[in-house]
């Protein structure tokens, strides 16, 4: 251990333990989601949800994962095979880079980069490129259809995102995760910017396909839409990777508008996983209230009310900045 | 060597495996991938040349609006089209080396030429440096670029637009 | 660690990178492929110029390297309709059998 530690750095063996730290959480939290996912639901049906497995049903997302892990693994004969199994994998990076420069306590970060926004955001457009491949290298005219719409979804999206995201880096002057949660100290960016917010938060839902944006993978339409024809632990990764983002886009939020781990009393920590669960919990509850739009309305949202909403946004943030 | 020597020189094959994957691939599909590689090595090679946010702006860029941008005209014109016969014939062949030949000697040339060092050595490439940049001696440069990207904005709707009328 | 890494070592690669961009554009026929050798190339001249910014501890290079991939994008929107029309009136988007003005 102290060959391996003297022999590549410290930095780099720090780097790397907070790397598997990562691992090990975006597992966690993937399991919580479910589990949490399919309570809700019941609850806004007037259901119990899972109860069975393990008190109020904690168990049974394991139960879950056990069954997918025990599953044939299916491999279509007419797929691209090389992009077919690269898509899975792929789509995994950028949740793994993400997970890098979040700031989960005032200490609890695994990098502090100076870009660190940017990565996130460039590495998030990995992710249209994996959905693409898997969507074309499945074979299928769902998965491709589903596929295509996307990244369209996530091209129009990912424009009112950043542009909403654009006013508090303007007001902190840094790109540094970890200088924007600092600069909350006093008052929380979602007062200052709750315009920004509301945008971003529409956008990320869109970002991750969740219902009302759920097109891509409208199952009454396209059956599953990019990952029809995955099975078992490739779907599983599919899967894994939507819940994780999940959890980012809410991370993210809470840490340029809510504060990040900011808080009385509690630990940073528990702040902060207190208000990104939140989050999560309210894209959940939107899961289960509105119905899906339309391909034309998901698309006139961003391009005729997000992205000049955010522009004016943006002007009347220079503009008092500057006063 | 060390541990930033052996990553530099992965970034290496892998930019270049990518970007002949991309011209040498029969498939477009596999071509985009290619060049999708590439771009993440020289994105890795401007992390080396201390640029992080140029680096980052290059994924966010290259991979994400290009890149994409090419994998929508292939969906749109690939899967339907017959397949030509890509491979190539003498002279083209005798092109390919030629060019090949002069852009690397000039290469050479430039970069066994004397090369001057200048400035200070502990010059920092900060993102607030290239801002400052952008906003004092190029404002009309950066102005006329976003009017250039305003005019090909209009221009794609009017081309999609006008092929959908012609209907 | 990161630092020691010679940016004459990068005009080298580019200058390889170029080359097979250039390569590329010349023999292939598909126009997408083309342009995507048109990329790799402008790929390579911001290589050269981010390397050249850093030996030379100068801001230039990497401001210029905003602009041309700029142009790039524009060029990949206004390029790809076009590729698209092209496809749609002709049914092709192979270089030699484009060769109608008016379509």
């Amino acid at each position: 251990m102290e060959q391996i530690v003297s022999m590549i750095g410290w930095k780099t063996a720090k780097t790397i333990a907070g790397l598997v730290g990562v691992l090990i959480f975006v597992v966690f939290n993937a399991l919580i989601l479910t589990w949490a996912e399919r309570k809700v639901a019941g609850h806004m049906q007037r259901r119990i949800g899972p109860k069975e497995v393990g008190p109020y049903g904690l168990i049974q997302p394991i139960a879950d994962a056990l069954k997918l892990l025990g599953k044939e693994i299916l491999t279509p004969r007419a797929v691209d095979r090389p992009l077919y199994f690269l898509a899975p994998i792929l789509i995994f990076v950028p949740v793994l880079v993400s997970f890098i420069v979040i700031p989960f306590d005032a200490s609890l970060q695994v990098k502090d980069i100076n870009v660190g926004i940017l990565v996130i955001l460039a590495f998030s457009s990995l992710s249209v490129l994996s959905i693409l491949m898997a969507g074309w290298g499945s074979n299928n005219k769902y998965a491709l259809i589903g596929a295509i719409r996307s990244v369209a979804q996530n091209i129009a999206y990912e424009i009112p995102l950043l542009l909403a995201l654009l006013p508090v880096i303007m007001m902190t002057n840094s790109f540094s995760l970890k200088a924007i949660v600092e600069a909350q100290k006093g008052l929380w960016f979602v007062f200052y910017q709750p315009l920004a917010f509301c945008i971003y938060f529409i956008a990320s839902v869109a970002e991750t396909n969740r219902t009302p944006f759920d097109l891509p993978e409208a199952e009454s339409e396209l059956v599953a839409g990019y990952h029809t024809e995955y099975s078992g632990m490739r779907f599983a990764l599919f899967f894994l990777a939507e819940y994780t983002n999940i959890f980012i886009v809410s991370a993210i939020a809470v840490t340029f508008f809510l504060g990040g781990y900011q808080g009385p009393f509690l630990p940073g920590i528990i702040w902060f996983l207190l208000k990104s669960y939140l989050l999560v919990f309210v894209i959940m509850w939107l899961r289960w209230t509105f119905p899906r739009v339309r391909f034309d309305q998901l698309l006139n949202i961003s391009w005729k009310a997000l992205i000049p909403l955010a522009f004016i946004n943006l002007l009347l943030t220079g503009g008092l900045l500057k006063l | 060597m060390n541990f930033g020597e052996i990553i530099f020189l992965l970034i290496i094959i892998v930019t270049m495996g990518g970007a002949l994957m991309a011209i040498l691939s029969g498939s477009i599909v596999y071509a985009l991938m290619g060049l999708v590689t590439a771009m993440f090595g020289v994105a890795g090679l401007y992390i080396y040349l201390d640029s992080p946010f140029l680096a980052m702006m290059q994924i966010l860029i290259y991979v994400g609006a290009v890149s994409v941008l090419i994998a929508f005209a292939v969906m749109l014109i690939g899967p339907l089209y017959r397949r030509p016969k890509e491979w190539t014939t003498a002279g083209k062949f005798g092109a390919a080396l030629g060019v090949a030949l002069v852009t690397l000697f000039m290469f050479v040339r430039f970069v066994t030429g004397t090369f001057p060092r200048g400035g200070n050595p502990f010059f920092d490439m900060t993102t607030k440096e290239i801002g400052r940049l952008f906003f004092d001696n190029l404002v009309l440069p950066f102005e006329l670029i976003s009017l250039l990207i305003v005019v090909a904005i209009l221009g794609a709707i009017m081309l999609a637009l006008f092929s959908r009328g012609n209907k | 660690m990161l630092q020691e890494i010679p940016s004459g070592l990068c005009f080298i690669l580019s200058g390889i990178l170029f080359t097979i961009g250039a390569i590329g554009a010349i023999i292939r026929r598909n126009v997408i492929v083309v342009f995507m050798c048109i990329e790799l190339m402008l790929n390579a001249v911001n290589l050269v110029f981010i390397a050249a910014a850093n030996a030379l501890s100068s801001m230039d290079g990497s401001v210029f390297v905003f602009f041309i991939m700029t142009v790039a994008a524009v060029e990949a929107a206004v390029g790809l309709a076009i590729f698209v029309m092209v496809f749609r009136l002709q049914n092709t988007v192979n270089a030699y059998e484009v060769h109608l003005l008016k379509g």
